[in-house]
């Protein structure tokens, strides 16, 4: 079920009435089960991979609380690891490999062209944060196998993060004890709006000019695809941080408190920054559970290096099975190796505001270098790209196109850009008393409403995240 | 409590600015006579109370069919890019709701359209949404586009949706640019017209047959149906006519089904689709100002092959 359509909307007034009229100890059964519906509703036959995922994980989350040492514990973790990430392997990067293998072996072994199922690397990476952290005795296992169920399923973060830590996530599961609060209905409904706006009158009509000048791009010149990926460094901002910015808004209007997954990444002066402001919780999971494990910055500065664009690059891969995802990882392991070396991060912090602002404009060019990969869905395609964009004589003129849809990009990416610079960074939607600042809350809930009603999309397109 | 008097006052604020921006959405449009965002219905209806012929259909129909060319009182209510379940719905409104007399209906269908081997997904109906409240039968079509449709025209506002700019710019331009009396659009010959010739040719050049069905698509079936129905309760002679294109794929039996199926519903059909191959004329690459439209006047020569033949018949 898609979160910018009518039929999410209805179905979560039905799942939060329903929730505070239950009973505590039932509510699990009835999140449990919504979750399934909201995740059957797109295509019920994968729910067996959740139930595949949720049982494997449960059954060795038993197993290795009964034993004391890593060492024992160490051929379940193999297990969890092997059947979670033997799911990705053959739903998400199957047919990369079979054509990789036939490119190099000169084979014609057919692709298995699977559909991928709506969030695999979401659940199989909570669901492995959980398994880790058990084996490092960093927490205990669940024994209630609903309550672990409705961990991996939760509907709100299910498909697009945020990635969960089962030492955050499963307390607040297990307690479900939530009344209905003012402050969290408040708070929630303000940033499910938020999210909202964002997605379906940013993103969604951005995504207009950008997927035809993307597709049409032999025809463009070097300015207007530059522009377009300006254009999609907002757009795909905006379609990440607004489905997570439904997603913990839906939480929170139930009582459950998911961790912040975006911290307006573009206004961060290094791209070490950038990384601690972008997807957190991707972020942090790749960082404890990859980057460390690796060695960290332990082993001395040349592994350190290899193990930050190691650990990129699978963050890359992590995103599909594509060289494209896998070029624009190891750029961004290239970056923050290079800032590492030079110390960049620390030297910025201590300089003066016109520098700081000058290593914001770099950082943001830096980073919408690497999204021309993220965007292209060829390498070749790409290239040529950047090709246009550095060649002086196929740069000048912009094409609009649609005057009608421009006027809407302009006009929105304006309000949003006011909205995040004076009004987003100042917002505390965690705020327990949010009726001091009850006027200003219905004010931009009503403005970005009308927003949404007639400048929305409201085709019901998909979220760029669901398809990682 | 305090939630209830949360929840009432943003609703309320909602539906205050829903009214608000509705009735000057409103107030714009009724002003409109110009683009396709109403403009061109608008003033067809402001200066029209009877049409002889009133072409329907997409840019190979606004920009191909000289209405003047085809005598006197004709006009062109062709609109870019629509699909023919806009065009059903538009003559739908036109027929049951607008005091217009129309006597001839030139309805242009594209041949992707026709042999479309999938269910088409028919959502240029929500271009015609202002007309929600005011024509059943466009009701009906967009609350089949999903199931909770319906919930979204509780806003007023919400007809708007997605026209905002377009309209307040069409409004703008209303004032000092009209539309042409009859309708059609042209599109003068330059001196780059071959090399966008060339490059659309090239650019269309992995077009094939596979990509069409063998018979005609069902859902387009029952619209022309539909439209004929409508036309012969409101004695309005409904033809039917497939716009020319430079390079045509061969139609491998389609001409065939095609007459068929239109002898049977008793629609006559004027096929142009690969009339290049029979015209030396429209075959020259300065009648085009890229392979699937024609500049004026290659639009000329088309519109007199056009009335020689709705003469002769």
């Amino acid at each position: 079920m898609l979160f910018n359509s009518i039929d999410f909307l209805i179905f979560f007034c039905v799942v939060a009435l329903l929730y505070f009229a239950s009973k505590p100890k039932h509510r699990w059964i009835l999140l449990l089960a919504c979750s399934y519906f909201f995740y059957m509703y797109w295509k019920w036959e994968y729910i067996i991979l959740i139930i595949f995922s949720t049982g494997i994980d449960y059954m060795v989350g038993l197993k290795m609380s009964e034993l004391e040492t890593k060492k024992e514990r160490l051929p379940y973790l193999l297990v969890s690891l092997f059947s979670n990430l033997g799911l990705l392997v053959i739903f998400k990067y199957l047919d990369l490999l079979t054509f990789t293998f036939n490119e190099l072996a000169d084979t014609s072994i057919p692709l298995a062209d699977l559909i991928l199922p709506m969030g695999i690397s979401f659940y199989t990476f909570q669901t492995l944060s959980y398994s880790i952290e058990i084996y490092q005795g960093k927490i205990k296992c669940e024994r209630h196998l609903g309550k672990f169920a409705l961990y991996v399923s939760f509907f709100p973060q299910l498909v697009a993060g945020p990635i969960e830590r089962a030492s955050s996530l499963l307390p607040q599961l297990k307690e479900n004890k939530n009344k209905f609060q003012y402050n969290n209905f408040v708070n929630g409904l303000t940033q499910v709006i938020i999210g909202f706006f964002k997605k379906v009158v940013v993103a969604d009509t951005i995504a207009i000019y950008v997927d035809t000048i993307y597709i049409t791009h032999d025809s463009q010149t070097g300015f207007t695809l530059l522009f377009a990926t300006y254009l999609f460094a907002i757009q795909i901002y905006c379609d990440f941080s607004g489905y997570t910015d439904i997603a913990i808004g839906c939480a929170r209007i139930l009582g459950y408190d998911l961790m912040e997954n975006f911290k307006q990444p573009y206004f961060s002066k290094s791209i070490t920054e950038f990384w601690r402001r972008w997807h957190i919780s991707l972020s942090t999971w790749l960082r404890d559970y990859l980057y460390i494990p690796l060695g960290g910055n332990k082993g001395g500065k040349t592994s350190m290096y290899r193990n930050l664009i190691i650990t990129m690059l699978l963050g890359g891969l992590w995103h599909g099975a594509a060289w494209n995802y896998l070029i624009w990882g190891l750029l961004n392991g290239v970056y923050l190796a290079i800032e590492k070396k030079l110390k960049y991060h620390s030297f910025i912090e201590k300089q003066s505001m016109l520098i700081k602002g000058l290593s914001t404009v770099l950082v943001f060019h830096l980073i919408c270098f690497t999204w021309v990969f993220f965007r292209a869905e060829t390498f070749d395609k790409a290239i040529s790209i950047i090709d246009k964009i550095f060649t002086v004589e196929y740069f000048f003129n912009l094409e609009i196109r649609d005057t009608s849809v421009f006027a809407t990009i302009v006009i929105s990416t304006a309000l949003f850009f006011l909205l995040e610079v004076f009004v987003f960074k100042k917002l505390n939607l965690r705020d327990p008393n949010p009726e001091q600042n009850r006027v200003k809350l219905i004010a931009l809930k009503v403005v970005l409403s009308l927003f949404i009603l007639i400048f929305g999309i409201s085709e019901g397109s998909q979220f760029i995240y669901f398809q990682f | 409590m305090k939630t209830a008097k949360h929840i009432i006052i943003f609703l309320l604020l909602v539906f205050i600015g829903d009214q608000i921006i509705s009735a000057v959405m409103t107030s714009l449009y009724k002003g409109l006579i110009t683009g396709q965002s109403g403009g061109k219905t608008n003033y067809l209806l402001n200066n029209y109370k009877q049409v002889s012929i009133l072409a329907v259909g997409n840019s190979r129909c606004a920009h191909h069919v000289v209405t003047s060319e085809l005598g006197n009182n004709n006009y062109n209510l062709s609109h870019n890019g629509m699909s023919l379940i806009f065009h059903a719905g538009l003559i739908n409104q036109l027929v049951n709701n607008e005091n217009l007399a129309i006597d001839t209906i030139l309805l242009n269908l594209e041949l992707t359209e026709l042999f479309y081997p999938k269910t088409p997904s028919e959502r240029d109906i929500q271009h015609l949404k202002y007309y929600y409240d005011k024509n059943e039968w466009i009701k009906s079509k967009i609350n089949r586009l999903s199931y909770f449709e319906n919930v979204k025209y509780l806003f007023s506002s919400y007809k708007w949706n997605g026209k905002i700019m377009s309209i307040t710019n069409n409004r703008i331009k209303s004032k000092a640019h009209a539309i042409p009396a009859d309708g059609y659009v042209s599109r003068p010959a330059t001196t780059r017209d071959s090399i966008n010739v060339v490059s659309s040719i090239n650019a269309t050049k992995g077009a094939n047959n596979n990509a069409l069905a063998p018979s005609i698509n069902l859902h387009k079936q029952k619209l022309i149906e539909e439209l004929n129905e409508l036309c012969k309760s409101n004695n309005i002679t409904l033809l039917c006519f497939i716009s020319p294109i430079l390079n045509p794929i061969p139609m491998e039996g389609r001409d065939m089904t095609l007459q068929k199926y239109f002898k049977s519903i008793q629609v006559p059909l004027y096929n142009y689709y690969d009339v290049v191959n029979k015209n030396q004329e429209l075959k020259s690459y300065k009648m085009w100002s890229d392979h699937a439209h024609l500049n004026h006047e290659g639009a000329i020569i088309f519109t007199k092959i056009m009335k020689s033949d709705l003469q002769s018949n």
